[in-house]
């Protein structure tokens, strides 16, 4: 198990990573998700040994990791830019570990060559600046898995790839983990990739994990506004709370029609100032009949393929709201630019939640 | 491939004649009009004077006027006879050129590798000051940082004083090959400290990190990553003092003191003391041969896509 206690990062008076806490399985999938510059690459780079915590402790299976080098950690770091050696071929690259140890290769490129699904006699002779991207981030994986390490470490390794290149290696690394008793630590600022891979997932912004769990509880139960606006397209709907006892909020709202009360506890956590529904747990539909909504005109409705984004602007107050709606819906109720309806949705739908520190 | 197949298999062949014409002059014009002054400035002040000491290297002794019909390879013959034979001064001036130019490439090698590795790693404070430190003597013409040289080592000079001040009594090196040596070394430094220099400093520093996370030590990094991505500063740094060191003539002649036979002081013999062009100029034209096919050879075993790729792309 890996374990983080008060782990801080200060550059001068910045505070790139505040007194971060976290437990790793060991073998688990753990994703660490933020926006660019939240502090995610420091902790990375602490936990590699490229950078020397300002205070806090790295313990790994219970031994203090916090100031062992880089070479004699058993982390390996996958970087963003896979940082091969350009004057080696693959099979040199994936030796140089396995060399720096002191140990013979005995096959076993072949073998790591096999596991990121690259063809050893193929490959193993070329020289890395004549591989393509995909091919670079495989090579790279290999020579990090080369070092045998306990927990490996990967530094968005696939945001340079195209789209349909990064779902496939994804599912690999996910297959990968599986096998192997890695620990697997992905950073990224892409959600989707968090969501697909992980088992744990850490959101973190300002150098604070803002929320933990799994993907799936993270998604159903943000904790505040900027969770819930970073795992995925949310309307937010500011509310003032007139009344809160026994774990239940009343609310007003200027617009919004329907319910006014809803469960929210326990009674230390924050006032609530938000209202904030997902795009796809709305519609808009010429009459309410759902249990909340707020009337609106349509401003524009966008094809995206499988899905129609419905664009409205709020009557009273000016905002805009989004609603994604099925292609049958919309053509079920023929929408067009500047017809008045209501966008609404069902309470179950509806995060009640604080600000969030941004 | 032939020129044309190559002009061909650029060309679309579903195109009518006349679009076909236009593609195959727009394969034939050089990749861009900026390149243009540039050439015309190498063919008139480069192509013209060697064209000219090629055939002035074809002529009888002591001809001052050109007369291509009238050629002979005389010239090529006594510095080929004499240089094999080591008779008269060629022997001399083979071995002076080699050992100078041989020993100022390695005494500069080994002088600027640590100093590069240091200014590009290691030195933070003062980098910019020491760097245009050893800028600014490049700014000073060779001359006057030669006659330096001979005014400080000279007997009784500088050197002497200092050397007598602390009970030395150092025999002075003045118009000896070491002291020719010295002043090439030190006028062609800089050519080898700043391409080494620079292919160190364009190392990107994830390489040394990844090497570090993957085990390796400081030796390990330093033997296998920082010297095999240096190699091509080392090279042209080389060729550069290696060739530069060949043509050395101004060392030659003031810390030599006219006692020192170079090939390069001897061509410069040639044309001024003893009238005599066709012999000189078959010296530059075998001076520039040597040259021409160290850089060739020497340039040839960089891999220039590899330096090309650094600085980011992957």
């Amino acid at each position: 198990m890996l374990k983080a206690t008060n782990l801080r990062k200060e550059y001068g008076s910045t505070v790139a990573v505040e007194d971060v806490d976290f437990e790793i399985e060991t073998g688990s999938f753990a994703t660490i998700v933020g926006p660019s510059g939240c502090g995610k690459s420091t902790l990375l780079r602490m936990l590699a040994g490229h950078l020397s915590p300002t205070a806090g402790q790295i313990e790994l299976d219970g031994i203090d990791i916090t100031d062992s080098s880089p070479q004699s950690r058993p982390t390996s770091l996958v970087f963003q830019s896979w940082s091969l050696f350009p004057h080696m071929t693959v099979a040199e690259n994936i030796e140089f570990p396995i060399d720096a140890q002191g140990l013979e290769s005995n096959g076993r490129i072949e073998t790591l060559l096999e596991q990121v699904r690259l063809d050893p006699e193929e490959y193993a002779n070329k020289q890395v600046t004549d591989l393509s991207g995909g091919q670079k981030q495989r090579v790279a994986l290999a020579r990090s898995l080369a070092y045998e390490p306990d927990i490996l470490l990967l530094d968005e390794p696939l945001a340079s790839l195209d789209y349909v290149l990064q779902k496939k290696l994804q599912r690999e690394l996910t297959e990968l983990n599986a096998e192997l008793n890695t620990t697997f630590i992905y950073v990224t600022h892409s959600l989707e990739s968090a969501l697909i891979m992980s088992d744990q997932l850490f959101v973190i912004d300002d150098g604070s994990i803002i929320q933990r769990g799994s993907p799936d509880e993270i998604y159903q139960e943000p904790v505040d506004k900027f969770v819930a606006e970073f795992m995925g397209d949310a309307n937010v709907f500011p509310i003032d709370v007139v009344e809160r006892a026994d774990g239940r909020i009343r609310i007003d709202h200027p617009v919004l029609e329907g319910r006014q009360e809803f469960p929210y506890g326990p009674a230390d956590r924050p006032v609530p100032e938000c209202l904030v529904v997902r795009h796809d747990d709305t519609v808009v539909k010429p009459s309410l009949e759902h249990e909340l909504g707020i009337p609106v005109t349509v401003v524009n409705v966008l094809n995206k393929g499988n899905t129609a984004l419905v664009e409205t602007r709020d009557k009273h107050e000016d905002a805009e709201y989004v609603s994604e709606m099925s292609l049958e819906q919309v053509s079920d109720i023929s929408l067009t630019v500047d017809d008045d309806a209501y966008l609404q949705w069902n309470p179950d739908k509806t995060h009640v939640l604080p600000k969030g520190d941004s | 491939m032939s020129v044309r197949e190559f002009v061909r298999s650029k060309v679309p062949t579903d195109i009518d004649r006349f679009d076909r014409r236009l593609a195959l002059v727009s394969v034939l014009r050089p990749p861009s009009g900026l390149i243009i002054p540039l050439v015309v400035l190498l063919a008139f002040m480069f192509v013209g004077p060697i064209a000219s000491i090629v055939l002035f290297s074809v002529q009888p002794t002591n001809t001052i006027s050109l007369a291509v019909a009238d050629w002979t390879l005389d010239a090529y013959r006594e510095i080929v006879q004499g240089t094999i034979s080591g008779k008269g001064v060629y022997g001399e001036v083979t071995t002076n050129t080699i050992m100078i130019s041989a020993l100022t490439t390695v005494i500069a090698f080994a002088v600027s590798y640590p100093a590069a590795y240091a200014l590009a790693t290691k030195v933070r404070r003062f980098k910019l000051p020491i760097l245009i430190a050893l800028i600014i003597p490049l700014f000073t013409s060779v001359n006057i940082r030669v006659y330096g040289w001979v005014l400080f080592l000279i007997n009784e000079g500088v050197f002497d004083l200092l050397a007598g001040s602390v009970g030395l009594d150092a025999p002075s090196i003045i118009y000896t090959r070491s002291a020719v040596i010295l002043g090439t070394v030190y006028v062609y430094l800089p050519y080898m400290l700043f391409p080494i220099y620079l292919s160190i400093s364009t190392i990107d520093d994830s390489l040394l990190e990844a090497a570090a996370d993957l085990g390796a030590g400081r030796t390990k990094q330093f033997v296998d990553v920082i010297l095999p991505l240096s190699k091509p500063g080392v090279i042209i740094g080389s060729l550069f003092v290696f060739v530069l060191s060949l043509g050395a003539e101004v060392e030659a002649e003031l810390l030599g003191g006219g006692t020192i036979y170079t090939a390069a002081s001897n061509i410069s013999y040639s044309f001024g003391y003893s009238q005599n062009w066709p012999l000189g100029s078959a010296q530059a034209v075998g001076l520039l041969l040597i040259t021409t096919v160290c850089g060739v050879v020497i340039l040839r075993t960089i891999d220039l896509t590899e330096i090309a790729s650094r600085g980011g792309s992957r």
